[in-house]
C-alpha cells in the first residue's frame, strides 16, 4: 500500500515583484513518487535537483503549484483538519543541520517532547519518562534531558532530532541529507541505528541524499531526480545496478574510492553481484 | 615545502589549554598531504597556523612553521602578507563566506592582483588594467571556466558552491603559488561538485608542480587525493605515513575504527571481503564497524 | 543570568546600568526621598539659595525643586514607560502578524505603516493637540503613533528570515499550531534586538516627551516634569541659570544612560561575539 505519494506534482519559484521582470524557475516538473508501507526509498540526486523541495512538500511544508501529496490515498491539502492532523503525526523529519533545526532556547527534554505535546499530551512525569527512553534509544542519556542544544556535539544533536522524529511513533521519516554533515565514526553509528530501527520497526523511510553509497546500503528502492525530473527508478526489473541514465551515471562516478590502490571504486562494488 | 615542527596552539580563553600538541609534518613539493580527523580535533586550527591567521583567541606556543625554506613562525605582517597569495594560498570549506558580497568577482581578482604585483593604482573594477584582465581570464580558464568574462561580471550570490570554490583556486593561482592549504574544500559541496573540484586540485598540482596541504574528515578524499596522510585526534598527531601503507596495515586503533567505519559505507571490511551493498541483515556491517576493543580515549560519548 | 554578568563586564555599560536603576528608583519612590510636596507654592521662598531646608533651593514660585526633579522623574519615565509598552505591544502584533501571514495581509499592514511613517512627531502631536486638547495622554498617543510602524517594520523583517529556519519547520512538522509557533520559536528570536532598538529609544522618547512639555503642550502645570522645569526656568535664565541647569542634568544623566545601557545590551546579546566561528 503507498503510504506516502506525491502524484505528478509541479513547483515553481517566481522571481521578480511586481515592478520587476517575473522569471519563472521550474524546480519540479511531473513528479510521482511513492513510499510502499515498511520500504525504505532513496531519492538521489545533485544540489539544486528539486530534492529538498520534494522533501519539502512530501512533508505538507509547502504546497505543491500542480498535483496532489496524497496520505493514504487522500489528498492531504483537501481532505480536511483530521486528515492533516493524522498526516502531521505520522510523517516526521530529520534535517540535514541538526543545530538549525532545533530551538536553542529549548532544553533536549523541549525539544524531542514537542510532537507529543502536540498529538499525545501527557502528565510532567510521563513525558519526561518517554523522553528518557526516546533518548536511551539512540544512544543518548537521561542526564542529557535538561541539556541546551549547545552543550550537545553535531553527532548528539542529530540523535536528539532523531529522538523527537520518533515520539510521536510516526510511520514515516524522511531524512533530508541527515547524515552529510557528520564525522565518519558519528555517520556510521547514526547509520547502524537507521538501520535497527527500519528492521525492527517497520518504519517507512524516505533518505533524500546525493550519497549513492547510503541510498544502495540503506533503501529498498531508489529513484534519481535530476533538474526537477525524475529519471530513473528501481522496479523489479531494474535494480539500482542496471541503472544507465547519464545523471545517474555522473553521480556514481563521483562517489570517492574506497581504498587508494583503484580497488575501492564504487562503480565496481556495485554492479558485483549479491554475496550470500 | 611545508614543514611543520612541534606545533603547540593554546586557547587563551577562559583556562589557558593546549589544543594542538606536538603536531609535525610535511607537505613535499608536488604532493598532496592529507590531515584527517574529526571535528575538534585541531586540524582546521593547524592549518590557520600555518599561514598565521589563527583567531585572537588562540596562540601558537611552541614549534616552527617552514615554507619553501623559509621560517615563517616569526615574520612580520608586511612579508606574511606577501607570504599569503604570493607564495601560498588557502581556500575555505564555505566559500560563500570569503566573498564580499556587494563586490563582483572582477572586483575580488583586483584586489588580490593589487596585493601581489598587479597594477594597484585604480581600484574602480570597471577599469580593470588589460594586463590583470589577461591573467584573471587565464586563471578563469584553467580552473574550467567557458566564459571568463560571465564570471567576471557575476556576484558571488549568483553562482553556485562548486563554482566560487573554483573562482577561489582561480585567485589561489593568480601567483605562482608553491603551497596551496585547502581545508575542508568540498565538505559543503555535493558528490559531484566534489569530485570535480578534487580533480581540478588533483590537475593543478601536476601542472603547478605545487605542494598541497588537504584537510578532511572524509576519508575517501584521502583515499582519493592523498599521498601521505597525517591523522589528528584531539590535537595530537596519532600516526602518519603513505597512503597505502595506511590503508593496507593502520598501526593506531583511531586510524582502525575511522577506515572501518569509512569502508562499511561501501559494504567492505578490512581483509577485502565484499559484505555486498544492500545487504538485508546489518549484524555484518555492525560488527564490521566495531572490530576488537576500542581504546578509551578513542571510544565515542 | 549570563546576560547580566556580560552586561556588567564592560566599565561603562556598569555606569550607564547603575544610573539607569538610580533614575527608575527615583521615579519609584520619589514621594518618600523628598518631604516637600513638588506642588506647595510658597511665594515667601521663591528664588531661594540652596539651603539644608530645600537642598537645591526653590524656583520662582517657592517651590522646592528637588522635590520637583524627583517627581519630574516619574512624569518623564512613567510616560517614556507607557509609550515603550504601547509601541511594543502594537508592533509586536502587527509585525508577527504581518511577516508570518505574508501575502496579501502583509501588504495591507505594511502601506498601513508606510502611512503611519509619513507624519513627523511634533506636527502629528501639535495636531492633536489641537483637536484633542493638550495633556500628557495626548503626548503619549502621538508619539505611539508617530513610532510604532518603523518597529513594526523591523520586527516584520525579523519574523520573515526566522519564520524559514529550520527549527521552525521542524516545530511545524512536529504539529505545532501558528499562534505557539510564533510565540514560543518566532518571537523569542526577535525579542531580543527590539528589546534592545527599545532601550536605545527611550532617551529619543524623552527627549519627545520633555520637548512638548517644554512647548506646553503636554503635562500641564503644576506637575512636576523636567521639560516643564526648563520652560519655567526660561525667564531667570540670566539671573537663575541653575533652575535650567538641574533638569537639563536629569534629562542628559537619563538619556545618556539608557543609550549607553542600549549599546551595551546590543554588544552582550551579539552572537558572534568572540569566536568568530573558528572552530566546530
Amino acid at each position: 500500500m503507498n503510504l506516502l505519494e506525491a502524484r505528478q506534482v509541479a513547483k515553481r519559484y517566481r522571481r521578480g515583484g511586481l515592478f520587476g521582470k517575473r522569471s519563472e524557475v521550474r524546480v519540479l516538473e511531473d513528479v510521482s513518487i511513492a513510499l510502499e508501507e515498511g520500504k525504505s526509498l532513496g531519492l538521489v540526486g545533485r544540489s539544486g535537483s528539486g530534492k529538498s523541495t520534494l522533501g519539502r512538500l512530501l512533508l505538507g511544508l509547502e504546497r505543491p503549484d500542480e498535483g496532489q501529496i496524497l496520505y493514504k490515498g487522500k489528498d492531504i491539502f483537501t481532505s480536511g483538519k483530521e486528515h492533516f492532523r493524522r498526516f502531521r503525526r505520522d510523517v516526521q523529519v530529520v534535517f540535514q543541520n541538526s543545530l538549525g533545526a532545533v530551538n536553542p532556547r529549548f532544553r533536549a527534554v523541549d525539544i524531542v517532547a514537542e510532537p507529543l505535546d502536540n498529538f499525545e499530551p501527557l502528565s510532567a512525569a510521563e513525558r519526561r519518562c518517554r523522553v528518557a527512553a526516546l533518548l536511551e534509544g539512540v544512544g543518548l542519556s537521561e542526564a542529557d534531558l535538561d541539556k541546551f542544544p549547545s552543550q550537545f556535539s553535531g553527532g548528539e544533536l542529530q540523535r536528539l532530532c532523531i529522538a523527537r522524529a520518533l515520539a510521536p511513533r510516526p510511520r514515516v521519516i524522511i531524512l533530508d541529507e541527515a547524515v552529510s554533515n557528520l564525522d565518519m565514526l558519528i555517520q556510521v553509528q547514526v547509520l547502524n541505528l537507521l538501520r535497527r530501527l527500519r528492521d525492527n520497526s517497520g518504519t517507512t523511510f524516505l533518505f533524500v541524499s546525493h550519497d549513492l553509497r547510503l541510498v544502495a546500503d540503506m533503501c529498498d528502492s531508489v529513484a534519481i531526480l535530476a533538474d526537477g525530473h525524475i529519471v530513473e527508478r528501481t522496479s523489479p526489473e531494474k535494480p539500482l545496478r542496471d541503472f544507465s541514465h547519464p545523471a545517474f551515471l555522473e553521480l556514481l562516478d563521483a562517489v570517492l574510492p574506497a581504498r587508494p590502490d583503484g580497488s575501492g571504486v564504487f562503480r565496481n562494488i556495485l554492479s558485483q553481484e549479491r554475496t550470500a | 615545502m611545508l614543514a611543520v615542527e612541534s606545533l603547540e596552539l593554546e586557547i587563551l580563553r577562559g583556562r589557558p589549554r593546549k589544543v594542538v600538541r606536538n603536531v609535525s609534518f610535511s607537505v613535499p613539493r608536488g604532493r598532496v598531504t592529507c590531515l584527517v580527523g574529526e571535528s575538534g580535533c585541531g586540524k582546521s586550527l593547524t592549518c590557520l597556523a600555518i599561514l598565521g591567521l589563527l583567531p585572537e583567541a588562540v596562540r601558537r606556543t611552541g614549534g616552527t612553521i617552514t615554507i619553501d625554506g623559509e621560517r615563517v613562525n616569526d615574520l612580520s605582517p608586511e612579508h606574511l602578507q606577501a607570504l599569503r597569495g604570493g607564495k601560498a594560498a588557502m581556500i575555505l570549506q564555505n566559500p560563500m563566506s570569503c566573498f564580499d558580497p556587494i563586490c563582483t568577482v572582477k572586483s575580488h581578482f583586483l584586489e588580490s592582483l593589487a596585493a601581489h604585483g598587479g597594477n594597484p593604482g585604480r581600484l574602480s573594477p570597471e577599469v580593470m588594467p588589460e594586463s590583470d584582465l589577461a591573467r584573471a581570464r587565464r586563471s578563469l580558464a584553467e580552473v574550467g571556466f567557458d566564459s571568463p568574462d560571465d564570471i567576471l561580471d557575476a556576484y558571488p550570490f549568483q553562482l553556485s558552491g562548486g563554482m566560487l570554490q573554483r573562482v577561489m583556486v582561480a585567485l589561489a593561482l593568480l601567483s605562482e603559488i608553491r603551497l596551496l592549504l585547502a581545508d575542508e574544500p568540498t565538505t559543503d559541496l555535493d558528490v559531484v561538485s566534489q569530485a570535480r573540484i578534487l580533480t581540478l586540485l588533483d590537475e593543478t598540482r601536476r601542472r603547478h608542480g605545487m605542494g598541497v596541504l588537504l584537510v578532511t574528515h572524509d576519508i575517501g578524499v584521502v583515499a582519493r587525493m592523498a599521498d601521505f596522510v597525517v591523522v589528528m585526534h584531539k590535537g595530537e598527531v596519532v600516526e602518519q605515513g603513505e597512503v597505502a601503507t595506511l590503508f593496507a596495515a593502520p598501526r593506531h586503533a583511531y586510524t582502525r575504527a575511522l577506515l572501518q567505519a569509512h569502508l562499511s559505507l561501501y559494504g567492505l571490511s578490512f581483509g577485502d571481503e565484499a559484505v555486498g551493498v544492500g545487504t538485508v541483515s546489518p549484524e555484518p556491517c555492525l560488527a564490521a564497524a566495531t572490530p576488537g576493543p576500542v581504546p578509551e580515549e578513542v571510544r565515542l560519548r | 543570568m549570563t546576560l547580566l554578568r556580560t552586561l556588567l563586564s564592560g566599565r561603562t555599560t556598569r555606569l550607564a546600568f547603575v544610573a539607569a536603576c538610580a533614575v527608575l528608583l527615583v521615579a519609584l519612590f520619589a514621594p518618600l526621598l523628598s518631604s516637600w510636596d513638588p506642588d506647595d507654592i510658597d511665594l515667601s521662598q521663591k528664588l531661594q539659595a540652596p539651603s539644608r531646608e530645600h537642598l537645591l533651593g526653590t524656583d520662582h514660585l517657592g517651590r522646592d525643586v528637588l522635590a520637583r526633579l524627583l517627581h519630574g522623574a516619574r512624569a518623564s519615565l512613567g510616560s517614556v514607560a507607557v509609550i515603550v509598552a504601547a509601541i511594543l505591544l502594537l508592533s509586536l502584533s502587527v509585525g508577527s502578524v504581518a511577516g508570518y501571514a505574508g501575502g496579501m495581509v502583509d501588504a495591507f499592514l505594511m502601506r498601513l505603516c508606510d502611512t503611519f511613517l509619513t507624519f513627523p512627531t511634533f506636527i502629528l502631536a501639535m495636531f492633536l493637540i489641537g483637536i484633542l486638547g493638550a495633556g500628557m495622554t495626548n503626548v503619549i498617543l502621538a508619539i505611539v503613533c508617530t513610532h510604532w510602524a518603523w518597529y513594526a517594520r523591523i520586527i516584520r523583517g525579523l519574523v520573515l528570515s526566522l519564520k524559514t529556519r529550520e527549527h521552525v519547520l521542524a516545530a511545524r512538522v512536529a504539529g505545532t499550531g501558528q499562534f505557539r509557533l510564533v510565540m514560543r520559536h518566532i518571537l523569542p528570536g526577535v525579542l531580543p534586538q527590539i528589546l534592545v532598538l527599545a532601550t536605545l529609544d527611550i532617551g529619543h522618547m524623552m527627549l519627545h516627551v520633555s520637548g512638548l512639555s517644554f512647548l506646553g503642550l503636554g503635562v500641564q502645570p503644576p506637575t512636576a516634569e523636567w521639560g516643564v522645569m526648563i520652560n519655567d526656568a526660561r525667564q531667570y535664565i540670566w539671573t537663575q541659570p541653575q533652575l535650567l541647569f538641574y533638569p537639563g542634568l536629569a534629562i542628559f544623566v537619563t538619556v545618556m544612560a539608557f543609550n549607553l545601557l542600549g549599546d551595551g545590551l546590543r554588544d552582550a546579546l551579539d552572537p558572534v561575539g568572540e569566536t568568530g566561528g573558528w572552530g566546530k
